[in-house]
């Protein structure tokens, strides 16, 4: 697994030669910057790939997937309601006890919940110190799994 | 365990030849600027390869060290045959973690205990299973010539034969599973990739030229980026979605956001329905779609297109995804659903590189909308995505056309 500084590395060169140079829905990279690399995991809370911000006069404006490899695999342009990346630690804990009452909040990590590219802040919910189901916060709202029950592959 | 243990290599690569394409790999993959192979220039291949057989004794592999000084930095798997089609099989970017001397000392020794009786006859070094190696040792007992392998890392025999076993320790021909069903296609790929090194030899000799300074490295790296002698091909082509075809057709697909985490599906359709005049609420596509609490079954999705277009709209799930096939349909001007595990977008678009390093495939993108992340309103949420196709696992697409 390359580390953030060669991840940052890679989404420069991709922002400087990729696909999305000539595309209006990417406008807003034009000028844009690349941000802090935040790592995100699989279901099993394994580091699988980096999110790369690109910003643009402090908005983050869109994102660069790079694997594991150093491979950019996806360029995402952002939108209202899309950033993930735009939750801080303590507003996904804020969400998150919005829809717990008395039981208490573990590990909050970025993960994809399901392929690549699904990513969300999954927000541990204890009871008596063990883990008994997961929030998922994302900008558009929240949402709830236990451990185990896993979306089926079967379905989309 | 009998086998054949002298088969001819068919269609033969000489050693110089194989040097030659895995010194254009080792080069081209550091003139990417790939992971792992930024100091690949000041690097150099030992000429002397180690030789791996195929189970059935013909040569397989030249496995060639890769030495920046006296130190082993990583090793090329070239091919022994024009039959694997590819002329590199393997980079490794990390010295080798065994030694072949000590390895078949020891398998020597363990076969001498285990067979006293017989006589050692030979040794060689073999992939019994891709890409794990192991030493034969041919034992002769009378007139009788048999052989065992051992492991080259863990010593333990391998007992277990053919491709039809369980993974793991089992041995099987990789001539006879992989290169001979389709040795006709795979020869000619390695004759296109000879006449590219044949090529490249004219062109930019240095490349196959030993130790370079670093300032002598970028003027290697500008001679391995193709330069096209034809000024008006672009370095892209592409294509997206239009408003018809006439006069000055705008982009046309909309982004809509999945309303709840398991409408992805729903939200796809609602995409590609909208696309095609058919318009309706998720809800009711997710109705026509079937769609519970765990999302949308890939057939299902298909009914509920159809169903919703009073069948005027044939939809074909496709589980053998390719981007060749998803180019068609965008250059056919209609939108398709693109599967990953678990998840459902559209496609509204695809690009491809036209000017690349030579050897490497050209890099592909789709345009994906992606409705995640979910969003009660559905214009805000979901991305649209440039996606490397050969960096993300598909699964299925599904066609919408006119029935």
């Amino acid at each position: 697994m390359i580390d953030a500084d060669e991840a940052r590395a890679s989404a420069v060169r991709e922002v400087r030669n990729g696909p999305q140079l000539d595309d209006e829905q990417f406008s807003a990279w034009r000028s844009a910057t690349v941000g802090e690399p935040q790592l995100v995991h699989d279901e099993l809370g394994q580091p699988a790939y980096w999110l790369v911000p690109i910003e643009n006069h402090g908005t983050t404006v869109g994102a660069v997937r790079i694997l594991g490899s150093g491979r950019a695999a996806a360029l995402i342009a952002y939108r209202a309601g899309s950033n993930v990346l735009e939750l801080t630690h303590a507003r996904v804990l804020e969400l998150a006890a919005s829809v717990v009452t008395d039981q208490q909040l573990g590990e909050v990590l970025l993960v994809h919940d399901g392929p690549p590219g699904r990513e969300a802040w999954r927000v541990e919910v204890l009871v008596d110190g063990k883990l008994q189901r997961w929030i998922f916060v994302t900008p558009g709202g929240t949402y709830q799994r236990s451990p185990g029950d896993e979306r089926l592959a079967s379905k989309e | 365990m009998r086998i054949q243990l002298n088969a001819k290599t068919p269609e033969p690569v000489d050693q110089d030849r194989a040097l030659a394409h895995a010194q254009l790999t080792v080069r081209r993959d550091w003139a990417a600027n790939i992971h792992g192979f930024s100091r690949w220039h000041q690097a150099e291949l030992d000429p002397k390869p180690l030789v791996l057989h195929d189970l059935n004794g013909a040569e397989l592999f030249y496995e060639f060290t890769l030495r920046r000084g006296n130190d082993a930095v990583g090793s090329v798997k070239a091919s022994a045959s024009k039959t694997l089609g590819s002329p590199v099989v393997a980079v490794e970017t990390a010295p080798r973690r065994w030694n072949p001397d000590e390895a078949t000392r020891k398998a020597t020794e363990r076969a001498r205990k285990q067979f006293p009786k017989s006589e050692i006859s030979n040794t060689s070094l073999v992939c019994y299973g891709y890409p794990k190696i192991g030493v034969r040792v041919d034992l002769k007992t009378g007139d009788e010539i048999e052989s065992v392998i051992y492991d080259v890392a863990s010593m333990v025999q391998i007992t277990r034969f053919g491709p039809d076993q369980r993974e793991g320790l089992a041995a099987w021909s990789f001539y006879d599973t992989i290169a001979a069903p389709r040795a006709e296609k795979k020869t000619r790929q390695f004759e296109l990739a000879d006449r590219e090194l044949d090529e490249v030899r004219r062109v930019a000799q240095d490349v196959f030229a030993t130790a370079f300074t670093d300032r002598e490295a970028d003027r290697l790296r500008e001679s391995l980026v193709l330069q096209s002698q034809l000024a008006f091909i672009e370095f892209y082509s592409s294509r997206v979605l239009k408003y018809g075809p006439r006069c000055s057709p705008h982009d046309c697909f909309m982004l809509y956001a999945q309303q709840t985490d398991v409408y992805c599906a729903v939200a796809t359709g609602q995409m590609i329905l909208d696309f095609h005049r058919w318009p309706y609420t998720q809800d009711q596509i997710a109705a026509a779609m079937n769609t519970d609490a765990g999302g949308t079954g890939v057939e299902d999705q298909a009914t509920g297109i159809e169903s919703l277009t009073n069948n005027s709209f044939n939809a074909t799930v496709d589980y053998s995804a390719d981007w060749g096939e998803a180019k068609a349909e965008i250059d056919a001007n209609r939108p398709l659903k693109s599967g990953i595990p678990g998840h459902a977008r559209a496609c509204a678009g695809w690009k491809r590189q036209n000017i690349f390093i030579i050897g490497q495939s050209p890099r592909r993108w789709l345009r994906i909308y992606d409705p995640w992340p979910w969003n009660a309103n559905i214009c805000e949420g979901g991305a649209v995505v440039w996606e490397d196709w050969d960096a993300v696992t598909h699964t299925n697409f599904m066609y919408v056309r006119h029935a």
